[in-house]
């Protein structure tokens, strides 16, 4: 019988986790091994934490069953790079399971790496950075603020001082 | 005003007090405290990323995607001017590197390694891979190495191929772990990790042979524009092997290889060229084949219609078309497609 964890978010309601899905997390498996069973989160909403939950899940079932190169192309055949991985971490299948995961808006990605650097799950944190980077690249200020509902506080003069200082920047590249 | 809100939104948060909150003494990354601060509504939003967060993420982005995000507000303008601070630094090491800039007479590489180094410190992931490669070139291949793998932990398709590379060719080679930085960086479109994949995939390094997925990533970096790709390729399209048979593609691959300056591809291309009596263009390509010293093939050496060949292209420019119109070199080029050269199979930083 698996050993449970209980998580208790930040508006009160509580989660019971197996212990190898809560160890995702490198803070919650220092503070089990501590002594105690029942871990609350105060600055994590449930919201949040369910989605955290679910990665957890999913990723603690891949690193103690690495899938057969059989099976990961089976699920792989969506995805367009159909290569036989024998490797769970780089895995083709989790990778497409993950793409879908981080199909969130900004904002429920901006919960989502705050709680995963707070709890220290490093490759959930990785990959919403990754996921917001690549929604970063190529892309102009005002965009970027218009993506990110990000509030322009630079004041005009600022802004036309800094957009000389990029043209000087960007004239012997 | 603006603090009275702040601290409200901070009670709603439930902000931990020391008592309640689990410690985090061994966190390896430092949490910002600007957390829980918003600034146009009561939920926080990206502009309140940690800084420490907003440095990884923008780590491995180009000069103009750096300064964009930077012109995007305050507080990442600020987070993200170590960053800038580093790309100014590879800049100059690039100059020093490449001995080219003003008031830069020629290359220094001391100084190069210098500021890429700066700039590696600064959190640069370009700034890193390009410190490892002086490192390498200099023979330094465990320093080399490390900074190759400081900027494939941040998710730089080159110091992660690179990366790669340096696991295959150690003293200790760890092919498993190669592959899994080969297929990191392939996964992000960079087409000479794909290559590199797929020359694994082709000879189960790393990884089961499977030369239909090796094709696939052949293609892939062919399709990326790296050069043995697209002549590997082309002599899968031509064999069959990973990729259904055929001869049109095969073709088209060889001569985009050929065009790109392959220099077996050039060999193959002229002559198909000669063979569909294109002679003039065939010994352009033959030619220059037989200059990067593909003539030193030895598959080739002992077929008597190859050294016709080769004496027509060494043959004045004026007395080509003549010669090459005799009879004596009037065979099809049917048969010489057998003598298939050997698939590209080089790794490279």
């Amino acid at each position: 019988m698996a050993k449970m964890i209980k998580l208790v978010s930040g508006d009160g309601a509580e989660f019971e986790v197996e212990e190898e899905v809560a160890f995702q997390s490198k803070i919650i498996k220092d503070i089990v091994a501590d002594a105690d069973d029942v871990i609350p989160l105060p600055t994590v909403s449930s919201k949040v934490l369910i989605q955290v939950i679910e990665y957890c899940r999913k990723h603690a079932a891949v690193n103690s069953f690495p899938l057969s190169p059989s099976s990961s192309a089976a699920a792989a055949a969506s995805s367009s790079s159909s290569i036989s991985y024998s490797k769970p971490v780089s895995d083709p299948a989790l990778r497409a399971w993950d793409n879908e995961f981080v199909k969130l808006n900004n904002s429920s990605l901006f919960d989502i790496v705050i709680a995963a650097n707070y709890l220290d799950i490093e490759e959930l944190v990785d990959l919403v950075l990754e996921t917001v980077a690549d929604r970063i690249k190529g892309k102009q200020a005002q965009e970027i603020r218009r993506q990110f509902n990000i509030e322009n506080d630079f004041t005009p003069e600022e802004e036309e001082a800094l957009r000389r200082e990029n043209s000087w920047a960007f004239q012997n590249n | 005003m603006a603090s009275r809100s702040r601290s409200e939104m901070e009670k709603k948060r439930g902000r931990p007090t020391a008592a309640a909150t689990p410690v985090h003494s061994h966190s390896r990354r430092k949490k910002s405290p600007r957390l829980l601060l918003s600034r146009n509504s009561f939920k926080a939003s990206f502009a309140d990323l940690p800084s420490d967060l907003l440095m990884r993420l923008a780590a491995p982005f180009d000069m103009p995607t750096l300064w964009a995000a930077s012109m995007a507000c305050q507080s990442w303008r600020e987070a993200l001017r170590p960053l800038r601070e580093a790309m100014v630094l590879l800049r100059l090491g690039k100059r020093y590197k490449h001995g080219r800039g003003p008031g830069i007479a020629r290359p220094n590489p001391r100084r190069a390694l210098e500021y890429f180094l700066k700039g590696a410190d600064r959190g640069s992931a370009a700034a890193m891979v390009d410190a490892g490669l002086m490192y390498w070139e200099m023979g330094r291949k465990g320093e080399a190495q490390a900074l190759y793998n400081k900027a494939a932990e941040l998710g730089h398709p080159v110091g992660q191929c690179n990366l790669g590379v340096c696991y295959l060719e150690a003293d200790q080679p760890n092919p498993e772990e190669a592959v899994r930085w080969f297929y990191q960086a392939a996964q992000a479109g960079y087409a000479r990790a794909e290559y590199n994949l797929a020359l694994c995939l082709h000879k189960g390094r790393g990884l089961k042979i499977n030369m239909e997925n090796a094709a696939k990533w052949y293609l892939r970096a062919a399709e990326g524009g790296y050069v043995r790709a697209m002549y590997n390729t082309s002599l899968c399209y031509s064999t069959g092997e990973g990729l259904a048979q055929n001869l049109r593609r095969a073709r088209e691959w060889m001569k985009r290889a050929a065009k790109a300056g392959h220099s077996k591809a050039q060999f193959e291309y002229g002559l198909q060229l000669y063979s569909s009596g294109d002679m003039v263009e065939a010994l352009v390509y033959l030619e220059l084949a037989t200059r990067a010293g593909v003539d030193d093939a030895t598959h080739t050496r002992d077929n008597p219609y190859y050294t016709r060949l080769k004496q027509c292209t060494t043959m004045n420019w004026t007395q080509k078309s003549n010669q090459v119109q005799s009879k004596s070199c009037g065979k099809s080029g049917a048969n010489l497609e057998q003598n298939h050269s050997q698939f590209d199979l080089q790794m490279t930083l």
